[in-house]
């Protein structure tokens, strides 16, 4: 059954979305010898998202140690920040994965939600 | 396309949107095809061809076809088209647009371009003259003529007759007036008689019965001797007093 | 001289500079992963919460736009657990699964269903073709024993992951 119908404006509707930039980072050398550094890009466009966390995995998601300014970034919706993650030099070869996941709140919650996480990967 | 579109002439579409579920076998070859014709059917505004050969039904396909802004006017019929063994089903096809309230400058005072009309003028010398009429003229004089000659023999009587009404209507008018005349003179002897019956002029010369009271009381003597019985008040009163007198002279 | 040099700076400062502004923009392959809708329980019964349209629920639909062909997977993950309830008097049985409910591209995403790996409640996509695709979660969470769960809201997540290949 075919329905033809106009409306004024697109449908984008109502959608949240959630996005990290670059999908394949590199690593370069940090200030101190013996660190390395990755710059990410994080945009929220969830509106019912605040908070979203940081994480270094290998191959098997497994956590490996890194740093940043904060492993919880505070991002309003349409907010955008740049972040360095540090790493070991020695972690370097069983890095594989950056992952930025929403965090919700549980008084935020509601219904059926979704949380979202992106990975990035970094190639040899 | 006109059915589907609004009203305003203004109206140009950027976008095209639309969504359907096929329903084929996954070895069956099945192709759709959907868009809109341009306006003389040369071509199309839009196209696009989905290939499910190979591909299972039951998944809904959503596409968004961004499009140069394109006034209706460059916009023929739409079709959705199949080829292969399939159906489509829950089909929708939505259009974006915006309007330009001033795509017609005469639309608005407000537009741009907008130019005041002018009124139409009546070319006068297709329409028909009666007073140019020679035929009409020749009537006309004709009528006047015998009007003419009525006129004179019916004068004569008219005026008599109106003199008859004139002498009717003074006569009446005088009456009239009599009989006015003779009430107004009525009302006044009334009037007269009752102003008489009041007697205002008595109320206004009445007079008071006054007269002098004099002064009954009278004293024999002419003296009048302290009393003994104060005489010792007198004495302090008469004392006071003399001392009041004396004080405005020290 | 110098009044002439005065009359001269001040001409000057009279013209007005023009500047070109730059806009900086740079394309990347980026996956974006979009909440198209939320999910509601429906409740048919005192001991099943579950998503099924013909039990009043709806199903949650997620949205992962690509824009670098075969450089991502997607892992929808159903609900195995509850993020928020009042106290459970039993232990909850899940069920969960994740289909592609639309593509943008039916010659290249067509496939993605056929392909997909499942393992626990875990569903992934090899995203090989650019574009949108939307995946629909069903979730149904059975309270053990048949026992009735008790008034109050409940919350369970679906995770939806885009990974770099």
């Amino acid at each position: 059954m075919k329905k033809l119908a106009v409306v004024l404006l697109l449908i984008s509707g109502l959608s949240y979305s959630h996005e990290m930039t670059p999908t394949y980072p590199k690593w370069k050398r940090a200030h101190l010898s013996g660190i390395l550094k990755a710059k990410m890009e994080l945009f929220n466009k969830r509106n019912d998202v605040e908070y979203y966390e940081i994480g270094v995995f290998n191959k098997d998601f497994e956590p490996v140690p890194f740093v940043s300014a904060y492993s919880v970034i505070k991002l309003k919706y349409l907010g955008k920040v740049v972040f360095d993650v540090f790493i070991n030099s020695t972690d370097k070869s069983r890095v594989v994965y950056i992952c930025s996941k929403s965090k919700l709140r549980k008084e935020d919650l509601r219904r059926t939600a979704v949380a979202s996480r992106i990975c990035s990967k970094f190639k040899d | 396309m006109g059915s589907v579109l609004p009203d305003p002439s203004g109206l140009q579409i950027n976008g095209v949107y639309y969504t359907y579920t096929p329903q084929k076998a996954t070895a069956d070859d099945f192709e759709v095809s959907l868009g809109n014709w341009n306006a003389d059917k040369s071509g199309y505004v839009w196209n696009e061809v989905d290939n499910w050969d190979g591909s299972p039904g039951g998944v809904s396909i959503i596409k968004n076809i961004p499009l140069p802004y394109t006034h209706r006017s460059q916009f023929g019929d739409g079709f959705l088209n199949t080829t292969g063994v399939g159906t489509v089903e829950d089909a929708n096809i939505i259009y974006s647009y915006k309007v330009d309230p001033c795509y017609n400058p005469q639309a608005d005072v407000n537009c741009p371009g907008f130019v005041p009309p002018t009124p139409e003028t009546v070319d006068v010398s297709t329409l028909y003259d009666v007073t140019e009429d020679a035929e009409i003229e020749e009537v006309e004089t004709d009528m006047y003529t015998e009007e003419s000659e009525e006129d004179d023999s019916e004068t004569e009587e008219e005026k008599e007759e109106e003199d008859r009404k004139k002498r009717l209507e003074r006569a009446m008018s005088i009456g009239d007036n009599s009989a006015m005349f003779a009430q107004g003179l009525a009302q006044t002897q009334m009037l007269q008689q009752m102003n008489a019956a009041v007697n205002v002029s008595t109320y206004l010369s009445k007079t008071i019965q006054g007269g002098v009271y004099t002064e009954s009381v009278q004293l024999d003597g002419g003296n009048l001797p302290d009393n003994r019985g104060a005489r010792r008040m007198n004495w302090a009163t008469q004392k006071l007093h003399e001392e009041m007198i004396g004080m405005q002279y020290k | 001289m110098f009044k002439s040099l005065i009359i001269i700076l001040a001409s000057i400062s009279t013209f007005a500079l023009a500047e070109n502004t730059s806009i900086n923009g740079s394309v990347q392959s980026r996956c974006i992963i979009s909440t198209d809708t939320e999910g509601t329980y429906g409740n048919p019964n005192a001991y099943t919460l579950t998503t099924a349209v013909s039990d009043g629920g709806v199903l949650a639909v997620t949205r992962f736009d690509v824009t670098l062909a075969d450089a991502y997977y997607a892992q929808i993950t159903a609900p195995n657990s509850f993020s928020t309830s009042p106290s459970l008097p039993d232990t909850v049985t899940w069920t969960g699964d994740t289909v592609v409910k639309a593509i943008s591209d039916s010659t290249g995403m067509a496939d993605y269903e056929t392909n997909k790996v499942e393992f626990d409640y875990t569903d992934k996509y090899d995203m090989t073709a650019t574009g949108s695709t939307w995946f629909k979660t069903t979730s149904a969470a059975t309270m053990g024993g048949s026992k009735a769960y008790a008034g109050g809201s409940y919350t369970s997540l679906v995770l939806a992951e885009c990974i770099a290949q």
